[in-house]
């Protein structure tokens, strides 16, 4: 018998008829195993957004702290996805407003039926994981951006610091302290360069690439660190 | 084989400067350039069978550099030097025909042993060796 699969829902209603609606809705669904939770308009304190596939937030009794309780919620569960579910249709600036407040859908319940709330709910979760797979591929990017950068950057003077101190030792042999001297100054340059690097990296204010090789990009660490400070 | 000429192609002026030492150093000619357009300038005139190539060079970047060497002369030994590398940019320098890669900062002991066994296979195969 195959497996049902299993999803992980924040039901918030102050409504409770509503809420216990739902999650008897959800919990008998036969085809997907629901796993759900019920709490009043607000997010307790034990809430571990890393439980959690999806949450359902009734906003119909919030009236004007609706917005406000939605962010506060987002702020909360962090990066699980939020369906909003309310009472009568709203208007379409109102439904931007929600979505920038950190809903992923908006539901009504007046013609809400059960098929249409599940198919919100698998939406939303995959809506989500693309999301969130595409922000740590981005992450990933960055990352890899500033170490090609940093690698690119000091690689060039710790070749020549690493490359004189190789030929100084021949030259105390030889007693060229002349020569020793040179080199030791262009060392002294050299270390003075990373530093200059070193220091622009504190000071990274933007994101700015250069290519580097072909397909690659890395980070222009003299365009992103800030001016200002310098 | 008569000079044993080396070229080294690096916009950093002081890592010119201190292969050319190193190199110089155990008996080799040293000629460097600080851009790909100015070492296929150089290459007009010189006979040049053992390269340094820094990868990511103003302009033209090393990669096509070691193309345009590797069409004119294939039996030179090619070798990029860089100061950000990857799996991935290891696996397209063996592609445009470069025979080893190393990561900056690289140990000099490694170039110049580069160079002599790259000598060193050249002599035999031209038969200058005895």
């Amino acid at each position: 018998m195959m497996e049902r699969p299993l999803y992980r829902v924040l039901l918030i209603a102050k409504d409770e008829i509503f809420g216990r609606n739902v999650k008897a809705f959800l919990s008998n669904y036969m085809r997907i195993c629901f796993h759900v939770r019920l709490v009043g308009d607000i997010v307790p304190d034990d809430v571990d957004p890393r439980g959690y596939d999806v949450a359902l937030l009734d906003i119909s009794s919030l009236r004007g702290r609706a917005l406000g309780v939605l962010k506060r919620v987002k702020e909360v569960l962090d990066e699980v996805p939020i369906i909003a579910v309310t009472s009568v249709p709203s208007s379409e600036e109102y439904i931007m407003k929600l979505i920038e407040s950190g809903a992923d859908d908006y539901l009504i319940k007046e013609n809400l039926q059960l098929s249409m709330l599940i198919k919100s709910i698998l939406l939303s979760i995959e809506k989500n994981r693309v999301r969130q797979r595409r922000i740590v591929e981005e992450k990933l990017k960055s990352i890899l951006q500033l170490a090609g950068a940093v690698c690119h950057e000091l690689n060039q003077p710790l070749q020549v610091v690493s490359g004189y101190l190789h030929l100084i030792f021949p030259m105390f042999e030889r007693k060229e302290y002349d020569g020793v001297e040179r080199v030791l100054r262009i060392i002294s340059k050299q270390i003075e360069c990373m530093a200059d690097i070193v220091d622009k990296l504190s000071r990274i204010t933007s994101y700015k690439t250069i290519r580097y090789l072909e397909g690659q990009n890395i980070l222009d660490i003299e365009s992103s660190t800030s001016r200002s400070e310098q | 084989m008569k000079e044993k000429l080396v070229m080294v192609v690096d916009d950093e002026e002081q890592v010119r400067e201190v292969f050319k030492t190193a190199l110089e150093s155990e008996g080799f000619k040293v000629v460097t350039a600080p851009t790909a357009e100015e070492a296929l300038d150089i290459l007009k005139t010189k006979n040049v069978n053992v390269f340094f190539l820094d990868l990511n060079l103003p302009g033209m970047n090393g990669l096509e550099l070691c193309k345009l060497i590797r069409r004119d002369n294939p039996i030179a030994f090619i070798f990029a030097v860089t100061g950000y590398g990857s799996i991935f940019e290891l696996v397209e320098c063996r592609e445009v025909g470069f025979d080893d890669y190393f990561k900056k900062p690289v140990d000099l002991r490694l170039l110049v042993e580069a160079a002599k066994e790259s000598f060193n296979k050249l002599e035999r195969w031209t038969g200058t060796k005895k």
